[in-house]
């Protein structure tokens, strides 16, 4: 599931990146290392069996609310700019006709189905949607065999301190999902193997996304406004742009689905008896869409900030508050 | 207070015969099948009580009137003197309860029981002589296959309890029968297998059916909607078989089975979604056909379901999908059409949901004329008069012989096409992706008593796929003792984030 939160990121946001390519893929596997210890807190706490909304909550109401506060805020904020550059997207890519605002209404009317089926619902459709991935990737790859450069990829050149570090932060202030796995790593058996293990499968995953990116498309994949969906239209043997197309709504509503369930869940803790919490989660996604439409509003350093906050520091703070009350 | 029709279930029944006699007529109404014969044995008056057409009158004459017409106790015998021989010494049917309240009373006799009272006795002895008019065992309707056997459930549950007990004959196999139904009192039987079951979930389903607030039970349908658990979903998600080696083969991987009386479907749960793609066939040819066969028919659900909504999609928005040659072809065929493509597409569709409606509701003597009105009439002449493509027909035609391969889905699939064909003239592929999205949403979420019925692929058993993606050897499969509790792991509460 945080795979394909992962991977919608990477599908959507343009370009892929502004370094040359052997310098974001050493700014991914920097990145990685940074999140290997921003988790620690997070899978501290999780080993006990503890959720970091419910410790602060538990700790003082009013601290316990601005967190969970903030957190809704990060979310929404993550989840409608995931919303409204995939309906850019949408419209850029496949179908010019579609209105943005029914875009956006289409796709967070059917993630607020997902998130009414439940966290179960979405991480079983998030497995499906990852194994046939998969496959399309295998078949991507093997019909791009003739049409590589790998000298693009290989070839030192670029790497620099001040693009590796450019790269580490651009990677790591679209690691949404690392928030998303500070409030889910409780709910698993294993939360240190867990936890671990997606940082390492999203590790290899980005950089052979990376890797393949720039072995077919070379200097392109700098400035094509959607990398990943310009090499479905490369693929030797099949029009693979209808089947991008597809797996690429598949992810977007996996992602958005996960955000207005956590945005639910968040909002019962305020208020437990409050009906058509998804709806109106949706509706709050929605509306932080906006600037992203029509303010051109950009991400980029601020959700860096938020990642370290909210997926370590948060933790951090809350495990420390819990191991304090042991002892008390 | 007088005994009647509304009142009577727990009323205990008199030791007089003239009384209950009376009572009994006025619980019945004095309806034309009460058949009560008032005859004396060894000195005391009795009476032979039972329902015209239930019985078979051959049966009582040589089991229960000549005997009783025999018993010669002695004068100072007494009326429980009487009952005890009968009860104890003599054996007038296999089947012999003893009804003490006017509510047991009244369901033995509607079962087809030869009831006798006896004058001076609380209660009625009851003999199953049961001789009404059944349907013999036949082919199965919906589930046919080449080299399994033809032999299908009937309205019968004993019946079908035979079916089963024939070819299952291990004691740990299971049958409880309990009544549903406030007005018809249904037999319905619970088959499980004591090596494999989940006593828990067995104790579920026996607790659901007794709950269920329903007059009558005519038909598996009635009852299948209280064995669903969780969210209503688009498909079942308790499964039915017509078959009684496929009820075996289930119960022993685990599962429980329902017989309901007067109807020949049974159902069974929990269930999985790749169920729906197994057929018995698979198990008598070889693997690798059997591989072929299951491909065929996932492939045949996804061509049902999006075959046509596509081809809307791709003509519509992204006609540069198709080749030049094709898209000139097609381009050529819809110039000629005068309605839009999404109206023909749902016009073929609604045509064809009228043919298939018409056709099975159809006398059999006029069943034909359903086909050459349907294929002929307005398919050729159709297509000959321009109304109609023949691309599209194509598609249509290919969309639903591919529904054909998978029947137990027919309903889903149905219902799926139309909104899938909408959404792609609508929204295109983003309005396909959406249902489909919609699909997996509701798929995944569905569970059969715990159990995902997305199980095996997900939650992903790398086993269980051995039987699902492919079909593993049958000596291989046997070794693995599948069981379908395996596939509901113990889980947290993963909507309570607190």
């Amino acid at each position: 599931m945080l795979v394909i939160f992962r991977l919608v990121t990477m599908m959507t946001y343009f370009p892929l990146t502004d370094e040359s390519i052997p310098a974001t893929m050493l700014g991914i596997a920097l990145s990685t290392v940074v999140q290997c210890v921003l988790v620690i807190p997070v899978i501290l706490l999780a080993n006990s069996g503890r959720n970091v909304l419910s410790e602060m909550h538990s700790g003082t109401k009013i601290a316990g609310g601005i967190i969970a506060a903030c957190y809704f805020l990060y979310i929404a904020f993550v989840g409608g700019s995931s919303v409204s550059h995939f309906v850019i997207f949408v419209k850029d890519a496949f179908l010019e006709k579609v209105s943005i605002a029914v875009g956006i209404a289409a796709a967070l009317a059917v993630a607020v189905y997902g998130a009414y089926c439940g966290l179960r619902g979405i991480m079983r459709s998030s497995v499906i949607a990852v194994f046939v991935f998969a496959v399309i990737m295998i078949v991507l790859a093997v019909s791009s065999v003739g049409e590589t450069a790998s000298s693009e990829v290989l070839v030192y050149r670029g790497i620099t301190l001040k693009s590796v570090i450019s790269a580490t932060l651009t990677d790591l202030s679209r690691g949404g999902e690392l928030v998303i796995l500070s409030l889910l790593l409780f709910c698993t058996g294993k939360p240190r193997s867990a936890g671990y293990g997606y940082i390492a499968t999203r590790l290899v995953v980005t950089e052979g996304i990376v890797f393949l990116l720039a072995a077919v498309l070379g200097g392109y994949v700098n400035i094509a406004k959607y990398p990943f969906y310009a090499i479905g239209t490369f693929g030797n043997a099949l029009h693979l742009e209808g089947v991008f197309f597809v797996m690429w709504c598949v992810f977007a509503e996996i992602r958005l689905a996960l955000i207005v369930f956590l945005l639910g869940d968040i909002l019962s803790g305020f208020f437990p008896k409050l009906p058509a919490r998804l709806i109106l989660s949706g509706v709050a996604v929605a509306a932080c869409a906006l600037p992203f439409i029509f303010g051109g509003v950009s991400p980029s350093a601020l959700q860096a900030l938020s990642v370290v906050l909210l997926s370590a520091a948060v933790p951090f703070v809350a495990a420390i508050m819990g191991e304090k009350r042991k002892e008390a | 207070m007088a005994v009647n029709q509304n009142n009577y279930k727990e009323v205990e029944m008199p030791p007089s015969l003239r009384q209950t006699i009376e009572e009994i007529r006025s619980i019945m109404g004095n309806s034309m099948e009460l058949l009560i014969n008032e005859v004396t044995v060894s000195g005391h008056d009795c009476a032979l009580v039972c329902s015209e057409g239930l019985v078979s009158t051959l049966n009582i004459s040589n089991l229960i009137l000549t005997p009783l017409t025999e018993i010669s106790l002695g004068e100072n015998s007494t009326p429980d003197d009487l009952c005890g021989h009968i009860q104890n010494k003599m054996l007038l049917g296999i089947d012999r309860p003893r009804a003490t309240t006017y509510g047991e009373f009244i369901r033995f006799l509607m079962s087809g029981f030869a009831l006798i009272l006896i004058d001076g006795v609380c209660g009625a002895l009851c003999f199953g002589v049961q001789g009404y008019e059944k349907r013999g065992v036949s082919p199965p309707s919906s589930e046919a296959d080449l080299k399994g056997a033809h032999e299908a459930f009937t309205e019968v549950v004993r019946v079908n309890v035979s079916l089963v007990r024939r070819r299952m004959k291990s004691p740990t196999v299971r049958f409880e029968l309990m009544k549903v139904g406030s007005k018809s009192n249904t037999d319905v039987c619970v088959v499980y297998d004591t090596d494999s079951v989940d006593f828990n979930m067995l104790r579920r389903v026996k607790a659901q059916l007794l709950s269920t607030k329903l007059e009558t039970v005519i038909s598996s349908g009635y009852l299948q909607p209280f064995l669903e658990s969780g969210k209503k979903g688009i498909f079942h998600t308790v499964g039915t078989t017509e078959r009684p080696d496929v009820l075996c083969s289930k119960i022993l991987e685990g599962r429980i089975a329902v017989l309901i009386d007067g109807t020949p479907f049974a159902l069974i749960v929990p269930t999985l979604f790749a169920e729906n793609f197994q057929t018995l066939d698979d198990y008598n040819c070889k693997p690798y056909y059997a591989v072929f066969l299951r491909w065929l028919r996932y492939v045949g659900f996804l061509i049902a379901v999006f075959l046509p909504g596509v081809y809307i999609a791709v003509a519509l928005y992204n006609p540069e999908i198709f080749n030049g040659r094709l898209m000139l072809m097609l381009a050529s065929e819809e110039a000629k059409a005068p309605v839009p493509l999404a109206a023909e597409a749902l016009i073929m569709l609604t045509i064809y949901e009228l043919i298939r409606e018409g056709g099975l509701r159809l006398p059999k003597a006029v069943g034909g004329t359903v086909g050459i009105v349907g294929g002929i009439i307005i398919g050729d002449a159709a297509v000959k008069s321009g109304i109609v493509s023949t691309p599209l027909l194509i598609v249509i035609a290919l969309s639903v012989t591919a529904s054909f391969v998978i029947p137990a889905l027919n309903d889903g699939i149905t219902v799926l096409r139309f909104a899938v064909l909408l959404a792609g003239a609508i929204g295109g592929f983003f309005g396909i992706s959406l249902v489909l999205m919609i699909l997996l949403f509701d798929l995944c979420s569905a569970e059969s008593f715990g159990i995902p019925i997305m199980a095996p692929l997900s939650p992903f058993s790398f086993r269980a796929m051995k039987d699902v993606a492919v079909r593993e050897g049958i000596v291989k499969l046997q070794t693995h003792n599948f069981n379908i509790n395996r596939m509901g792991k113990r889980r947290r509460k993963e909507n309570d984030l607190r």
